[in-house]
């Protein structure tokens, strides 16, 4: 068996499930400012508030886990990507307060529902940027980052940053559709199809700019079986489209997010085989970058218990927390 | 000479985002424990003060809880990004232990937190009580990670300190409602069981790092010659790294030995026996260590005395005892931190004991690249935590069940009461 094979293959998914459940959370406060009325806004943060805390604790588990497991990638990276990922925290940070205080406040109100805004679509915004930078490929020797300090800082950065809100946008919108009824609902609804043609139009951009930046990824994409292979990505993605545009014009209630959860695992799909075999893109490969095989083991034996118990009572969770948000229900009791 | 550095800013960055961090898990660690025993009492007594309470102190929970996961965040990713060195060699088992922390203890609390929060109306009593003592035995798992990653435990009392000066407080102001009572003598009787058993922790600890970390006793102790028949303890002192003595010392003798060997006679190294480049600073440590212990010996006290109080029936008559409970409100952040400063300062110059040093530790980042994060780090954090300790001690000065005074409100006003939440009055 290979265990480091294993390893990135639970690391991928738990980035996915990252993605799915931290993207929702911090997309709600990405389209927080469509929904000026307070009363909205606290239906819109009382859907958050019994879940986000698990949500995050994903991406404390993404960066224990690399520590653990790929500590030369956790090192490497995460200093190549030092401020990207500060100012990531900062905003992480800043959200997660102001959706504890904004219910005890009064006069700040407004600063908080800033601080919800500006902290989830920054959280985003940098977490994007850090992708795109990850994907470009970080110089690496003997284990150490070599490159430059704002080497992050790249017009396709940029766009993957972009790129990254627009996703948890969607996500968030379609996620609220399930938690909401009535007129909220409806003006949610009307939103979901622009959303989804802007996540298009930054999937089509990125999958046309990465072969044609970096020769090693186009040479992958285009010379072995890689292509036919996946040849059915963009069908499915466009069926996902059409399929989206008509769950939104006859106001589905859990369709939306089917299909928004679909086009996420879609790109995912996209990104790993662009990233495939590297554990950090062209300069070192997962098995040149894993951990010594008994902290594998040691590690793993943990996590094949832990993980579906994790998995069992995140799902109780969030079946506890089932239906529609109600007013007479938010708050601590 | 007065040049600053990489190292020294991200030395300065990491001591500043831990120390804020440490904190909230502290503070949500006894919380957490404290918050089940009142469900506990509630289910079984029936009593609704106990469920006013146990609200209560949740919204607190809440707050400090949030703001340890944010903070925590900065924590697992900072050992990358600004100590790349070391997670490279230290990975393996450092990395793996901090997953095991995150698979146990995090998610668990996470996963149950928004039960015990948010699901009174979703789920019956004992499942919600289940809920809660999840969450509290979370955020045990989480100090016994943070017990072995090897730092002086102040953590349960330091909370119990805040609860019993919050009943203080409201005892001078004059309430004798149930609440109040349950609150002061509750955190009295628990700072009774828990603060023996921080001090025999501690004595462990002390053993412990004598034998591994032997630099770092001998920095706390003031100690630069190895004594033979017995090392006497320094009370008090002014130690001086550079003239290698301690000026001013207050001994007594065999004390030393008697409290780190458990023997008459038992021999402690002194710092004269390790390098200059490898000694921590003594003059720190020493103090640090001193502010710990003494204030740990005062919540002792302040245990005692209150247990004689409460035999004699005058607990919530003796003015004077509130104030002492009063004043040591802080006192277990205090201790928390110079424990932790006595920890982290002593094991200088060392990241990994003997084996790495601090500076190979640091990643290639430029100076102006860390003073810039600092930045982020000092005006983000003092804002958010600044106006979350804001609101926590708020809602101390509101205190507990003064939501019986209030006539019920609905969502739509629930902005003009912020602090005294009208939404547990839907529950009587």
């Amino acid at each position: 068996m290979d265990l480091t094979l294993i390893w990135a293959a639970i690391i991928a998914l738990g980035i996915l499930l990252y993605v799915v459940l931290d993207g929702f959370d911090l997309g709600i406060g990405i389209i927080y400012p469509f929904f000026p009325k307070e009363h909205e806004r606290d239906l819109m943060m009382g859907a958050l508030a019994p879940i986000w805390d698990g949500n995050e604790t994903w991406l404390v588990l993404g960066g224990a886990a690399l520590f653990g497991v790929f500590p030369v990638v956790y090192s490497a990276v995460l200093s190549a990507l030092y401020l990207p990922l500060i100012f990531m925290v900062a905003c992480l940070i800043l959200r997660g307060v102001s959706l504890e205080l904004r219910s005890k406040s009064r006069r700040t109100k407004n600063l908080w529902n800033l601080a919800f805004i500006g902290g989830s679509a920054g959280a985003t915004f940098f977490q994007g940027i850090s992708l795109g930078a990850y994907l470009q490929g970080i110089p690496v020797r003997n284990g150490s980052f070599v490159g430059d300090a704002f080497g992050w800082l790249t017009p396709f950065s940029m766009l993957t940053g972009l790129g990254l809100v627009a996703t948890y946008a969607l996500l968030g919108c379609c996620w609220l559709i399930t938690k909401t009824e009535g007129d909220l609902q409806r003006r949610l609804h009307r939103i979901v199809w622009p959303l989804t043609l802007v996540l298009l139009v930054f999937m089509v951009v990125v999958s046309v700019w990465t072969p044609l930046q970096q020769q090693d990824v186009a040479a992958r994409w285009f010379d072995s079986g890689w292509f036919y292979r996946m040849l059915p990505a963009p069908f499915l993605v466009a069926i996902c489209a059409v399929l989206m545009r008509r769950a939104a014009r006859v106001r589905r209630d859990t369709q939306p997010f089917a299909l928004a959860l679909v086009l996420v695992v879609l790109g995912y799909a996209g990104l790993l085989a662009t990233v495939w075999p590297y554990a950090i893109p062209s300069s070192v490969t997962l098995w040149q970058a894993a951990a010594p095989h008994s902290t594998l083991v040691f590690t793993l034996t943990g996590a094949a218990v832990i993980l579906p118990i994790i998995l069992a009572y995140t799902a109780f969770g969030y079946w506890v927390f089932r239906g529609k948000v109600r007013h007479d229900e938010l708050g601590y009791h | 000479m007065f040049s600053v550095d990489a190292l020294t800013l991200a030395r300065i960055q990491f001591a500043f985002t831990v120390c804020f961090h440490i904190v909230f898990p502290a503070l949500s660690i006894g919380l957490a424990n404290f918050i089940a025993v009142l469900e506990w009492r509630w289910l079984k007594t029936g009593k609704t003060y106990y469920k006013d309470l146990c609200m209560y102190w949740s919204k607190f929970f809440a707050v400090a809880f949030g703001m340890g996961v944010v903070s925590g965040i900065v924590m697992a990713y900072e050992f990358g990004t600004a100590w790349a060195g070391f997670s490279k060699f230290a990975g393996p088992i450092t990395g793996a232990l901090l997953m095991y922390e995150v698979m146990t203890a995090f998610f668990l609390e996470a996963g149950f937190l928004g039960i015990m929060l948010f699901g009174w109306k979703r789920v019956r009593p004992h499942a919600h009580f289940t809920a809660t003592v999840l969450v509290a035995i979370g955020t045990l798992i989480s100090a016994t990670w943070i017990l072995a990653s090897n730092s002086w435990m102040q953590t349960p009392q330091g909370y119990t300190i805040v609860v019993g000066a919050t009943g203080a407080w409201h005892l001078l102001k004059g309430r004798r409602d149930p609440a109040v009572k349950k609150t002061f003598s509750m955190a009295i009787g628990l700072l009774l069981v828990l603060a023996p058993i921080q001090a025999f922790v501690g004595d462990q600890h002390g053993l412990n790092t004598r034998e591994y970390q032997p630099a770092k006793i001998a920095a706390i102790e003031g100690l630069w010659d190895t004594e033979k028949g017995g090392t006497a303890l320094n009370l008090f002192g002014i130690p001086d790294m550079k003239a290698e003595t301690t000026r001013y010392a207050v001994k007594i003798p065999h004390l030393g030995s008697l409290i780190l060997t458990h023997s008459w006679d038992g021999e402690i190294r002194g710092l004269k026996e390790f390098q200059p480049e490898d000694r921590p600073n003594s003059t720190i440590v020493f103090w640090s260590f001193r502010v710990m212990a003494g204030l740990g010996m005062l919540m002792i006290l302040l245990a005692v005395v209150g247990w004689a109080l409460r035999w004699r029936g005058r607990l919530y008559e003796a003015k004077w005892f509130h104030r002492f409970a009063l004043v040591m409100g802080p006192a277990g952040f205090i201790s928390l931190l110079a424990g932790w400063i006595t920890t982290e300062v002593g094991r200088q110059p060392w990241v990994v004991y003997g084996v790495m040093r601090t500076s190979q530790a640091v990643s290639p980042l430029t100076t102006q690249q860390i003073s810039l994060s600092l930045m982020t780090f000092v005006t983000v954090y003092l804002v958010v935590f600044g106006t979350g300790v804001y609101y926590l001690l708020k809602m101390i000065r509101t205190g507990p069940s003064i939501v019986h005074d209030d006539a019920p409100e609905t969502g739509e006003q629930s902005a003009r009461h912020t602090v005294s939440q009208p939404f547990a009055t839907a529950n009587r």
